[in-house]
Formats: structure tokens, sequence, C-alpha cells
């Protein structure tokens, strides 16, 4: 699986988001958004996904036009992790995992032996088998967000997009969840595509990171190269120093504390 | 381990549906029993059986007048009740479910003001008798306030969350205080016609007849189809509108027909029976506390549930208090305490 975004334009009320992004999204690779509030990461992803439709350009699957696609073929290509992880109904844990398996199961039927054993391995390797009984609007911010990583990893899908997926984990639940990312990616030649905040922590997990800024793409490329002390001045407007750190095994980058500007 | 745990909450499922439409049947046959005749229920179902096979030996046997109080006084009316509980109910299931606002009800889009208005013009105007009835009148007045309420939370542009929970309640509230000042102006010129308004708006299934149980009845079984269709669907739209689309719901078709769905519920129950309070907002959530937010069980369930507490509310209205008084006043004085109740004892859990 692959996917190619061609000269992509998308605008609200005439104003315009995204303007002629091109992008290539190859399997097998972790990729990483990064970029300032407003610069059209979610707009972008919610075209991705067909959730919005692009004014002009083209997205394609491998060799087919996302638009040709139908909605249930989708969900069974695409898994998405949005910023929203609100829940407005007391559905139990386990309900809500098993709601990744939703394009798999037809209308009437009920999950199967299959579908079962699949939210069962995810829930035990995500964490949240000890809570799968309890009511999804009881459970503090981050583990909400597991489970709804969760119910994103049951699709089982050769594509998976993160919104701000880790936002509200504490350090410890991201590591784990990510390791778990980055072992699909590896094991079933994923592609994953995750919209970050935390610099850092997408340099050291990703293949190659995407910086966006009003609306187009600044920089792209792989992780070692593209992440500079250039590329964050132009981005972020702020002034950084950025070296490979050994432990983390990565590019960091360091910020002064009164160094805006 | 799971598969039982699966088996039986969907066993458990079966159970109260059956459970449920036990008890509705006896509450009607309980409720045809009561009145100023009192009948056996072993007589109703003589008499229904006697109908139903085309007027065979037991009629004959039965008192005439017994077979009049049944079949053309107490079961059009218990029908037309239970059948408007139901429609209510599930209307209330699916605003809930769309507007992901668990105190939203059938009359949050303001369905209920478009229907009273609509029976005000017509009765102040008395075309009720000499035209076409109340009742249509109330229906038209309620869609086209439907209609005008999903224009004014209509954002075009952004075709994929087309209709917001908050346009849609913040358009019904305004829609619903604009007609309610119209109502009370119409009441103001109303001189002595002022009595009927008020009796129609507070509700009542007196003098229901077999046209309003079919016309009640198609619309149940109709909605109730619609929204067993997309029930699994309204589950994922609890989500939010990026993850359900993301796992196959068109988000917009299926809040489109579920609001048409339940709006029309509602409408149909308003101008048949005036505005019955607290049903549509009460049952989904005394039936949640069983069944789960599933809206695979909690549609059914709920209707049952809402046709056997209004049957019972009018059946006490009707047979048990001296006075006959209206099932809106009955329901709004029993239903809101408690749901102040359920309501007090979520907020501990």
């Amino acid at each position: 699986m692959e996917m190619s975004i061609r000269n992509l334009s998308f605008s609200y009320d005439k104003v315009p988001v995204l303007q002629g992004v091109d992008l290539d999204f190859k399997r097998g690779r972790f990729y990483s958004i990064l970029g300032p509030n407003g610069c059209g990461k979610t707009t972008l992803l919610d075209l991705l996904i067909r959730h919005r439709t692009p004014d002009t350009g083209t997205i394609t699957l491998d060799t087919r036009a996302l638009g040709r696609l139908s909605r249930k073929e989708i969900a069974q290509t695409i898994s998405l992790v949005s910023q929203n992880y609100n829940i407005n109904f007391p559905f139990t844990v386990k309900e809500v995992v098993m709601m990744g398996r939703h394009p798999y199961i037809s209308r009437f039927s009920t999950p199967g032996a299959e579908d079962i054993r699949i939210v069962d391995q995810v829930m035990e390797r995500t964490g949240i088998n000890g809570f799968r009984n309890r009511r999804i609007t009881e459970l503090s911010g981050g583990e909400r967000q597991r489970c709804v990583v969760a119910r994103a990893l049951c699709q089982d899908t050769p594509l998976l997009f993160l919104d701000e997926a880790f936002s509200s984990m504490d350090i410890s639940h991201t590591l784990r969840l990510l390791a778990m990312v980055k072992k699909e990616v590896a094991r079933s030649n994923k592609i994953v595509v995750s919209v970050f905040h935390d610099i850092n922590l997408a340099s050291a997990w990703s293949d190659s990171l995407v910086f966006m800024k009003g609306g187009r793409v600044a920089a792209a490329g792989d992780t070692r190269e593209v992440l500079t002390e250039a590329v964050l001045g132009e981005v972020f407007e702020v002034a950084s120093k950025v070296a490979f750190n050994e432990y983390a095994g990565a590019k960091q980058a360091y910020f002064k504390a009164e160094g805006h500007g | 381990m799971s598969i039982p745990v699966n088996a039986i909450s969907r066993k458990r499922t079966g159970f109260l549906v059956l459970l449920f439409s036990f008890l509705l049947v006896g509450m009607i046959l309980v409720s045809a029993s009561m009145g100023y005749m009192q009948i056996g229920p072993a007589e109703i179902v003589g008499i229904v059986m006697g109908e139903l096979g085309g007027g065979g030996v037991c009629v004959e046997r039965l008192d005439a007048t017994l077979r009049t109080i049944v079949m053309e006084v107490r079961l059009p009316r218990i029908l037309t009740c239970a059948a408007v509980g139901g429609a209510l109910s599930i209307s209330g299931v699916l605003f809930q479910g769309i507007l992901l606002n668990p105190l939203a009800d059938p009359y949050t889009l303001g369905v209920s003001a478009g229907a009273a208005f609509g029976a005000c013009v017509a009765i102040v105007l008395s075309l009720g008798s000499t035209f076409v009835p109340v009742p249509l009148f109330a229906f038209v007045g309620a869609c086209l306030t439907l209609l005008l309420v999903m224009f004014l939370s209509y954002t075009g542009n952004n075709r994929t969350s087309a209709f917001s929970s908050n346009n849609l309640i913040l358009s019904g509230i305004i829609v619903a205080a604009i007609l309610s000042a119209g109502i009370s102006f119409l009441k103001y010129v109303a001189d002595e016609q002022v009595s009927v308004i008020i009796f129609w708006l507070m509700g009542s299934f007196a003098s229901k007849t077999w046209g309003d149980v079919v016309l009640t009845l198609a619309f149940l079984i109709g909605g109730l189809g619609i929204s067993l269709f997309f029930a699994r669907d309204l589950n994922l739209v609890s989500l939010g509108e990026r993850s359900a689309e993301s796992l196959g719901v068109d988000t917009g078709r299926v809040t489109l027909i579920l609001l048409i769905t339940g709006s029309l519920l509602a409408a149909v129950s308003v101008s048949v029976s005036g505005i019955i309070g607290f049903v549509g907002l009460l049952v989904p959530h005394m039936v949640r506390l069983v069944s789960g937010p599933d809206n695979r069980k909690l549609i059914p369930l709920s209707m049952l549930m809402g046709a056997i507490l209004l049957l019972g509310a009018d059946t006490i209205t009707r047979a048990v208090l001296p006075h006959e008084i209206p099932i809106g006043v009955l329901t709004a004085l029993m239903g809101g305490p408690v749901f102040c109740w359920i309501f007090k004892r979520s907020q501990r859990n």
C-alpha cells in the first residue's frame, strides 16, 4: 500500500487552509507531521480519510483514487485516532474497542470469533484489559485515549493516522503504545502518519518528518536530514539547538528557557 | 471466555424484550378491563378473538354493550396511547443519540411548538370542523418547523458536518420561542376558543378511533424499522463525527435520516394526542440503566417501556382518578420527580 498526494488544496469559505500539498507515504514507514497550531494538519488528515473533499488535487492509494473507494473500503484501509476522544454515552471499554471491528461486521450480525480474538489481544497489549468492563465515561482522559487508540488498532488497516493520539497519556503509556505502533509498521509493513506537537518524541520514533506551515509543506524528508535548526526557525519561529543525542538514539532539539525569537 | 459473555448479553436482551412485551400485553388487558364498567380480562380476550374470527360464537353470547365498550371505546384509546408512548420513546432515543446530549427529547427541535401552533391556528380560525381535522394542521405545523430548524442550522459549505448538534439545539430553541409567542397571541385573540386550545395543548387520548390507531402504528412500525436499521451507526456517531466516518459511517446521511425519523414520530404523536412531556426524555434514561447505551437494545426496549408507562398513566387518569386530568399534566407530574431522582443518582455514580 502506498499513498500519494498531489497538488492538494482545500479552503473553508474561500479561506485557503491547504495549498498545493504534495506528499508520498510509503509502506513500512512511520511519518510524523509537525507544525504550528492552525497550519492545516488536521484538515489534511480529514481529506486523507475523506471526511472532507479537496477542492483540487488527487489522493491515490496504490493505483486507485481515494474518491472512488466506498466508505467501507476506506474504513478497511485507513484508521484514525482523532484528537477528540470524548464519548458521550456510557459504553463499556470493550464495546468501544469492538467498534473498531465495525467495517468487518455486517449490519445485523454480531462479532465473530476472529473479531473477539483481535479485540482481546489488542486490549491485552495496550494494557487496558484491566478495565475492560468499566464505562468509558468514568475513565480519565489518558485512559480513554488509550481505549481509542486500541479501537483504531483493532481496525487492523494498512494505514493508521494518529492525530495527537498521545496528548493526554503519561510518558510510560506513550512509549508503550508508540513501541506497539512501531512494531506494527515493521512487522505488517504498515504506514503510520502521526501528528505530533512534541518534536523530540517525533524525531525519536519517526522515519520521516513533514513540517507544515500556513497550509503548505515547508519541509519533508528523512528525520535526520530534515530536522535542523533552520527548519525549526522557519516553521515555528523559535531559536533552537539541534544535536544528535546518544541516549535517545536520534536528533533532539533544545530550546532556551527565555528563547523565544 | 468472551464468547459466552457476548451470548449472555444477547440472550439477556431477548429475555428483556420478551418480558417487556408480556408486560405490555398484560397492561393492555388490565387497562381494557378497568373503567366505569369492570370487564374481566377473559371476556376481553373473548371479544377480541371473536372480532378477529369475524364474529364467531363467542360474540353472540356476550353483551353487545360490552363489545362496543371494548372494541369502539377502550381498545382504540389504549392502542393509540401505547403506540404514542412507543413513538415518543424511540424519538427520544434518536434525538439523544444524534444530538449527543442525554438531555435532548423529541421536542428539542421545536416539533411540539410547531404542532401546537398549527393546531392553534386551526382552532382559532375554526377550520378544524369545516375542512381538515386539527391533527392534520398540527402535523403540517410540526413538519414546517422541522424544515425551518434544519434550514437554520444547515451549514452548506462544510458538507460533512452539515448539522452540528449545537446548531440544531439553538435553532430549535429560537424557533420554539417564536412559536410560543405566536401561540400566546392566538390564545389572547381566541376568546371563548381559548379553553379548546388549552385542553388540546395539555394532551388527551379521549375519543380516539381506529383511524388514530392505524395512523400511529404505521408511523411507529416504519420508525422502528428505520431506527433499528441505523442503530449500530448511531452507536458509532457517539464517538464523534470524524471517528464515526473513519469507521465507515456516513455520518451526514445517518444524522439526516434519523433526524427526520425522530421528528416524524414526535410530530404524529403530538398531532394525535397533544403535547405529552417527559416520556421521550425519561424512558431512554430508565432503559439505559438496564440495557446500557447500545442503541440496538435501547431502541426496542425503550419503545416497549414507553408504551407500558404511557398506557399506565393514561389508565390512571381514565379509570383510577375520580376526574380525568390531562395526560400531559400527569406525565409531567409523575415523570418530573422520577427524572430528578435518576439525574441525581447518575451524578453520584
